[in-house]
């Protein structure tokens, strides 16, 4: 069968952004097994059920493309540019497992076993590489003695990340860990990476947005996703910060409040407005307390 | 693609205000920045220069009705084949046998996302989403790209992660690239599209290929099976030049033949 080309050329076409431009560019393979192609992990196993696949989120060209905004490099309140860094950044090295690279892994892993999302998936790791690069490729100063811990939890919690299934890790790190980070690093004084973070905090916001407008029976393991990598997340946090107490280097200028303070804010702000999904947000664990998380 | 005016300007702007997000480590020295330089924002209003979009736009409003129906049968469907290469270079960075993801296959496959992107603007700037549109139709049905679409959906099926990336590579990079170049855009649409042609040399530049090289197994395997998959497609534009072209083609391939496992390692 011949097609025919009717263009429909139009007149003043609107500027398309990334998103218009890398929509449909899946499609389901007709020569051969779909579940060969794509491996079959995903969907059914963690009871999502998709709908509509051509809506998933597609990051913008700027997310995809470059860096941040030329105000966001040249903010004179910053306390997380390296010169003046607070804290030794083999901790953030250690927290976004810039060594071995399982974030990147991850996301790669996702977008493999959902091709609608492979887009988004490869923007969020060519993003979380660059991050990588910019925070986490200096040694620090600090001793293994001290980073032990820190060290074990980082690689537990990535590890655990990593075993999940496609939908769960796009929860888990692209929402829910960005999230607590952005919230700990604007804590510590880390400005300009505390908004990197709530950058792809929005985006992972909008994959939890666009799962729970696929279908009603979402619900239920969106939130355990939720309670679960909460609890995890402050555990993982809650040790990084005890390291970064100690470990602070004297005359860094970053601003260490005392002020009684819940590092879950941002998280149930951002959870607000998905209440009429059914979400609640997740019970704060106690900061400091490091509960063993709920499996 | 990757060097147009905003970048540059906002290269110019970082660099009169000193420290970037994108290398920090670079600048540890600041004390080293003479005083007396100012250290200044220049305004520079970004709106001035033309965007990508606005600059494909541009090259492709000369065309004629017949010559937009020709680029958008031959050259807007391969945003599909750019997607599938993409997701074979991810996989292959999912391989054990490398050490880090981000070593080789995130940058391969955000390049054939590049690609992709650069395809599916020209698709926009002839008829915006309904190109696309109609566009995947052809990918989906016209027989002429059917032998195309098997060889992407063959190739990833394949169980080895780096044999899914090798098999595109060498489809991309060894025949689609240098078929479908500027002189197959001449050839089909006329001296009217050395605009566009210039954006697809600029997109197949050595500094976009350089990493694109092809690996012996892949070429013993998928050779002949990727010049006869691509062959009808081809001699719509070729006509009867194609045998010659693509022999070239064959030809030049076997110079940038890498051994194997080396088209996602270091090859350069």
């Amino acid at each position: 069968m011949c097609v025919t080309h009717d263009l429909g050329i139009q007149d003043g076409l609107f500027e398309p952004d990334f998103s218009d431009l890398m929509r449909d560019l899946v499609w389901t393979p007709g020569y051969g097994d779909p579940d060969v192609w794509f491996s079959p992990a995903s969907a059914a196993a963690e009871g999502i059920v998709i709908h509509e696949t051509s809506a998933w989120p597609v990051a913008s060209e700027a997310f995809e493309t470059a860096a941040p905004s030329v105000a966001d490099l040249t903010s004179t309140t910053d306390a997380g540019g390296l010169q003046d860094a607070p804290f030794p950044l083999s901790v953030l090295e250690i927290l976004l497992d810039a060594k071995d690279g399982r974030a990147i892994r991850g996301y790669l892993a996702a977008g493999r076993s959902l091709p609608s999302a492979h887009v988004l998936c490869c923007a969020l790791a060519v993003d979380a590489d660059r991050r990588n690069q910019a925070y986490a490729s200096v040694n620090g100063a600090i001793l293994d003695k001290e980073t032990k811990r820190l060290r074990t939890s980082g690689e537990t919690f990535w590890r655990q990340v990593n075993s999940c299934g496609p939908f769960e890790f796009l929860v888990a790190t692209g929402f829910v860990f960005e999230t607590v980070l952005a919230e700990w690093l604007a804590h510590w004084g880390m400005r300009s990476c505390a908004t990197w973070s709530h950058r792809r905090a929005e985006l992972g916001r909008e994959v939890l947005r666009f799962l729970l407008d696929q279908d009603p029976s979402n619900w239920p393991a969106v939130q355990s996703w939720l309670d679960r990598w909460t609890a995890r997340c402050a555990d993982l946090l809650g040790i990084a910060h005890d390291v970064f107490s100690r470990a602070r280097l004297p005359g860094a200028t970053g601003e260490m409040t005392e002020r009684i303070w819940n590092p879950f804010s941002t998280l149930a702000a951002s959870l607000a407005d998905l209440a009429v999904y059914g979400i609640t947000p997740p019970a704060a664990p106690g900061v400091g307390v490091h509960s063993r998380a709920r499996a | 693609m990757e060097s147009f005016p905003e970048q540059r300007a906002a290269n110019l702007v970082a660099d009169v205000t000193g420290p970037t997000l994108d290398a920090p480590h670079r600048h540890r020295g600041r004390q080293d920045v003479p005083s007396e330089a100012p250290n200044k924002r220049i305004a520079i209003d970004l709106s001035a220069f033309p965007s990508d979009w606005q600059r494909i736009a541009a090259s492709c409003a000369p065309l004629t009705s017949s010559a937009r129906t020709c680029v958008h049968a031959i050259w807007v469907p391969l945003r599909h084949v750019g997607w599938a290469a993409s997701l074979g270079a991810a996989t292959a960075s999912l391989s054990q046998s490398n050490p880090h993801p981000a070593v080789r296959g995130l940058d391969v496959s955000v390049q054939h996302l590049r690609w992709a992107r650069f395809y599916s603007a020209v698709g926009w700037a002839l008829g915006g989403a309904n190109a696309l549109r109609s566009a995947r139709r052809i990918w989906l049905e016209d027989p002429a790209w059917q032998a195309l679409r098997r060889y992407s959906e063959d190739a990833l099926a394949l169980p080895d992660p780096l044999g899914q990336t090798s098999a595109m590579t060498l489809m991309i990079e060894g025949l689609l690239r240098p078929m479908l170049g500027t002189g197959a855009l001449r050839r089909c649409v006329g001296d009217e599209s050395r605009a566009l042609g210039s954006h697809v040399d600029a997109l197949n530049s050595p500094g976009s290929t350089r990493s694109a090289c092809i690996d012996s197994a892949a070429l013993a395997q998928w050779g002949a099976r990727a010049a006869s998959a691509a062959l009808p497609l081809f001699e719509r534009v070729w006509g009867q030049d194609t045998d010659e072209k693509l022999g070239a083609a064959m030809e030049a391939i076997a110079y940038r033949v890498a051994p194997v496992g080396a088209a996602i390692g270091r090859c350069a």
